[in-house]
């Protein structure tokens, strides 16, 4: 029988004494993340690579340091980068619903910003002025002199011609026209009537020929309205130009080195010219008006320039974290205002997205944000796919608005973008999305934890000294720095680990901190350490202790002395989030007569998970091989968890099913003072669990409550032994002999220590009395299949002797 | 109320803008409504709906050609009748913007005759009256600056034709108070018939502008009373008023009408 593991194999303690400090004030802190060596070549490369698709995915556990490992590797290269231009929407006068994009040099998208203010706030002076002057007014005069000198004489050179055959040329409220004259008056009706009718006839004839040229005349007038108005808008382009042109020009001469920008200052010169009425002063508006439309004069809006990316600030390439990212948040939007009860919109409610903000850098975002946005998603791929930031309306494209809208020109895209997530994410996108595989072709796959060593042990050290200077902590001394190692072995589950999620280490010594500042200390101490972790413990665990007590109170049967056959105790873990406790259960088996059948009563009532399912049938399957290799195997048994009404699952109870089942068939008690946790292959072997550590104390708790008596303990995979950080009460009951930890490798070594009856080999069935398990199991067994072939004989009767049974000896 | 360089008080208790279907009311009325702003007077619109044109319309071939269209179209005396009456009310809206803004008392009368005979024969010896130019066509280089008063005449000049008689001085003190209300200058066209004259002339107005406290921006010797060389001195000073202090009244009519026949702005006579 073996023996129960030396208390020095239950955990794995940092001695103090090695780091060689006092406090960790005294080394040198280590503003990196320790044991991520795979993930940060991954990175540099990542970054590094300047080709298309080569975007990133960086998974890991949360808190294992990947934003700030990638965050520290981007800082890094976008220092030494040159800033990316400035990006800049103005007004297409040609198509206003398609605004131009221009690049600028960085910084100087706000300067151009302003020096349109200024060359719109100049010509709102400046053309006023030139309209009011004496010489525009002059000007129009002296064209409107000459036209109304050319109507005069057109018009007076026909009147005189009528009046020379006694008619006149009348104006009308709305016309001409012309009437026969007597004495300079027009004629009356009856005066008409009284003329020889070939007089009436000739008046009609000359006025029929008159109202012809007058025809002709009013044409002409016609004509040269027009050309009036004509002249009237060259004068107000030549004079417009006077104002505007130096001021362009001079605008133009700091734009130079950005062709676009003298292009549209140019486009801009011949808008003003064309429309240099929007600058001359016009009445107030009257308030009820002026309340609904917008302050600044909508006409003179078209003149602003909307910088959506303004690179003038920060040095080096953006670094940009996209918090939010849903689809507008990443690639931009078009606001609309209302006005006067419709929804307008132009160029200057253009609104950037992080895209546009991380163009010529970086953009951070978590998976999981982006792919639980709607449509953003797919709006990344399409910018990254199309290599431009094209703005496009989501309530547009689906028909749910119908209004003004704009079609911004793109902008080109070059950023590189790192998405954080969780690795099944990535798995997931791998296998169903066909794009991701090529947009981000490199993967940064950070540990959950690293080896545990001297070395690395060191500097662990100097991390936690860097965490307690960024987080303004007390100085930790060796203790405290050895106590957070052991804490990170234990979270990580491993006692050759530490974990790499230290966020868990950063909130225990953020605790601690509050705790050795409580208490007046000048540096954190172990016993902070170790009162922040049972603090921890303590406000998570009502659910632990609610079940403790049940069992204490033998609400939930268990029991811890005593033996009892076909009953085992199991050993549970329930995770609540970030806790996990242990707890005993009892597993019960009962064995008959039948068709080589284990019943899972768990996964008969759908309380079973598939992989508890498949350690029921591994063990099925090692009992029928082991003992009924050459017979039928004649087993009716039945498994299960007792006192639980929610689902089973994982396979680390499998080894004490088979041990309750063992114990069923050969009739022999099991220890009820220990309780087992491994899980079993078919042949026999015992191979490691999780949480080994939560379900030995899980039975220490139960036992230690009722009273240690030396007999307790627990049976573990021996694989698990350097996995074990056990609590320093289980530590040193196991070394004050009150409490036993057994590692064990296979069933036969369980059975043993269960029964206290040496497991034997199958083989010696028949040679002699059954003094072991195995040999009793085995006659067990053949017995029922011998029971089960006269039971299948013609003729004979159920519930007749069976008359040429064998029977097995003892 | 203003007063003569005499000390005499120059009465006007109305302006009477003439106005009828073939003229454009802006500048008429504008210097209408200065004057009246200045004088303290009532502005009164005086809309003269063209006998000729009543008859005209009732010729049975009577034909009207659109200025708008070039198209001729067949008028009765009862499309004229409707079109005055809606220019009647269309000015009647114009008179009432005029004068809101300046507190002016205004009414608007309408009779029947030829524009200048009827505006003459309404007016009063209190009265000043103010005649519109009649036009072929009208001519504009659109609205005129918003948000002024006296948009017509504001850097402007208003010109006075100066003779030293009483009717001439009275016509000079009010084209000074017209000058000062709409912010324009002042041009004195003095009718002499040589230097002499003219500087006498010269002297005596500057003495009657002097006593309101004013100057003259130029002074312009008219060799003739006639309307032809009136006309062309005023238009040398881009005058947007003419000043006409009159003579008999029993002749007024028939030069009013002939001045109003060469110059390109409207004349204010008075009563």
């Amino acid at each position: 029988m073996i023996a129960p593991l030396p208390g020095d194999r239950l955990t794995h303690s940092c001695d103090p004494a090695d780091f060689g400090f006092a406090t960790t004030a005294e080394i040198e802190p280590l503003e990196d993340v320790v044991g991520q060596e795979r993930a940060a070549r991954a990175v540099d490369f990542g970054i590094a690579i300047a080709r298309d698709g080569y975007n990133l995915f960086v998974m890991g556990a949360p808190g294992s340091g990947k934003h700030t490992l990638v965050r520290t590797a981007i800082a890094r290269r976008a220092e030494r980068a040159a800033r990316p231009s400035d990006w800049v929407y103005v007004n297409n006068f040609q198509e206003p619903h398609k605004p131009l994009a221009i690049a600028l040099p960085p910084g100087r998208g706000n300067a151009l910003r302003k020096d349109m203010e200024q060359l719109i706030e100049s010509l709102r002076g400046a053309i006023p002025a030139i309209f009011e002057s004496e010489e525009y007014t002059g000007k129009v005069e002296a064209i409107d002199a000459e036209f109304t000198e050319r109507h005069e004489h057109a018009f007076g050179a026909l009147g005189r011609e009528a009046a020379e055959q006694s008619i006149a040329l009348l104006r009308t409220p709305s016309g001409f026209s012309f009437a026969p004259v007597k004495d300079g008056e027009v004629m009356s009706p009856e005066e008409f009537g009284k003329l020889p009718e070939e007089e009436q006839r000739r008046i009609e004839s000359t006025i029929v020929a008159l109202q012809g040229k007058l025809e002709k005349l009013v044409r002409e007038v016609m004509r040269w309205r027009t050309e009036r108005i004509e002249r009237v808008k060259a004068l107000n382009r030549e004079m417009t130009l006077l104002a505007v042109g130096h001021l362009v020009d001079e605008l133009k001469d700091g734009y130079r080195d950005a062709p676009k920008v003298v292009d549209y200052l140019d486009a801009v010169q011949r808008d003003v010219l064309d429309h240099a009425d929007d600058f001359r002063r016009h009445p107030e508006a009257p308030a009820a008006i002026a309340r609904l439309v917008q302050r600044e004069e909508p006409s003179l809006r078209r003149y602003s320039v909307n910088v959506v990316v303004d690179n003038g600030a920060p040095d080096g390439s953006p670094i940009v974290f996209a918090d939010h990212p849903t689809y507008q948040n990443l690639t931009g939007r078009v606001d609309h205002i209302a006005q006067l009860g419709t929804l307008v919109s132009d160029f200057n409610l253009i609104k950037a997205g992080a895209l546009h903000r991380a163009n010529g850098g970086y953009l951070l975002i978590d998976a999981i944000k982006v792919l639980a946005q709607p449509f953003a998603w797919e709006g990344l791929k399409r910018a990254l796919t199309r290599k431009e930031l094209r703005i496009e309306s989501l309530a547009e494209m689906y028909s749910l608005v119908s209004t003004v809208s704009l079609e911004p020109e793109p902008i080109p895209l070059q950023a590189k973008v790192v998405l954080f997530g969780d690795r099944y994410i990535y798995y997931l996108l791998q296998v169903y999305d066909p794009d991701f595989g090529k947009l981000f072709r490199v993967a940064a796959d950070f540990s959950d934890d690293f080896d545990r060593t001297e070395a690395s042990t060191a500097t662990f050290a100097r991390l936690i000294a860097a965490l307690a200077r960024r987080e303004a902590l007390l100085p930790l001394d060796a203790g405290a720095v050895a106590r957070a190692v052991d804490f990170g072995s234990r979270y990580a589950g491993d006692g050759k680990k530490i974990t790499a999620r230290l966020q868990r280490i950063t909130d225990l010594l953020t605790e601690a901190d509050h705790l050795a500042r409580t208490a007046g200390r000048a540096a954190i101490a172990a016993e902070d350490v170790d009162r922040a972790d049972a603090a921890s413990r303590d406000r998570a665990d009502r659910m632990r202790e609610r079940v403790h007590e049940e069992i204490v109170r033998g609400t939930l049967l268990i029991d811890t002395t005593g033996a009892k056959v076909g009953q085992v105790n199991g050993l549970s873990v329930l995770a609540l989030g970030d806790y996990a406790f242990g707890e005993p259960t009892r597993i019960t088996a009962t064995a008959r007569l039948g068709e080589g059948h284990v019943i899972d009563i768990q996964r008969e009532v759908e309380l079973g998970g598939s992989i508890h399912s498949k350690g029921v049938l591994i063990l099925a399957s090692f009992l029928a091989a082991r003992y009924s290799g050459n017979r039928p195997h004649s087993l009716a048994a039945s498994l299960v968890f007792e006192q639980t009404y929610s689902e089973v699952d994982g396979d680390s109870a499998s080894l004490a099913e088979l041990c309750a089942l063992l114990s069923a068939l050969a009739g022999l008690p099991v220890r009820q003072s220990l309780a087992v946790t491994g899980s079993i292959n078919q042949l026999g072997e015992v191979q490691p669990i999780g949480a080994v550590n939560e379900k030995i104390e899980g039975f220490f708790d139960v036992c230690n409550a009722r009273g240690l008596t030396g007999d307790q303990g627990v049976l573990i995979p021996a694989a698990n032994v350097d996995h074990l950080m056990l609590r320093e009460d289980v530590v040193a009951a196991a070394r004050e002999g009150r409490f036993r930890v057994y590692a064990v490798t296979n069933v036969d070594e369980a059975i043993e220590l269960l029964t206290g009856v040496p497991a034997g080999s199958p083989d010696m069935v028949g040679e002699g009395p059954q003094a072991t398990v195995n040999g009793r199991v085995a006659v067990r067994l053949r017995e029922f299949s011998t029971a089960r072939r006269s039971w299948a004989r013609p003729g004979v009767r159920p519930g007749a002797p069976d008359t040429t049974r064998r029977h097995g000896g003892d | 109320m203003v007063t003569s360089d005499a000390g005499s008080e120059i009465r006007i208790r109305r302006v009477v803008v003439a106005l009828d279907a073939t003229t454009a009311p802006s500048a008429a009325l504008d210097a209408a409504a200065a004057l009246a702003s200045g004088l303290g007077a009532e502005l009164v619109g005086l809309f003269v709906e063209d006998q000729q044109l009543l008859r005209f319309a009732a010729l049975p071939f009577a034909q009207e050609l659109g200025i708008a269209t070039a198209s001729a179209r067949p008028v009765r005396t009862a499309d004229i009748e409707r079109a005055l009456k809606s220019q009647a009310e269309r000015l009647r809206r114009v008179l009432a913007e005029t004068a809101r803004p300046l507190g002016l008392a205004w009414t608007l009368e309408v009779t029947r005759g030829e524009v200048v005979r009827a505006a003459v024969a309404y007016a009063g010896d209190e009265d000043l009256l103010v005649i519109g130019r009649t036009r072929y066509l009208s001519i504009s280089a659109g609205p005129p600056p918003a948000g002024l008063q006296f948009p017509t005449l504001r850097a402007r000049t208003v010109a006075a034709l100066y003779d030293g008689t009483p009717a001439a001085v009275r016509a000079l003190v009010i084209a000074h108070t017209l000058a000062r209300v709409a912010g324009s200058e002042l041009a004195v066209l003095i009718a002499a018939g040589g230097p002499e004259p003219f500087r006498a002339l010269r002297v005596a107005a500057g003495q009657v502008l002097g006593a309101h406290g004013a100057t003259a921006a130029a002074y312009v010797m008219v060799p003739g009373t006639d309307p032809a060389s009136i006309e062309r001195a005023a238009r040398a000073q881009r005058a947007r008023v003419l000043l006409w202090p009159g003579a008999h009244r029993e002749r007024a009519a028939e030069t009013v009408a002939a001045l109003l026949a060469d110059v390109s702005c409207p004349v204010v006579m008075l009563g």
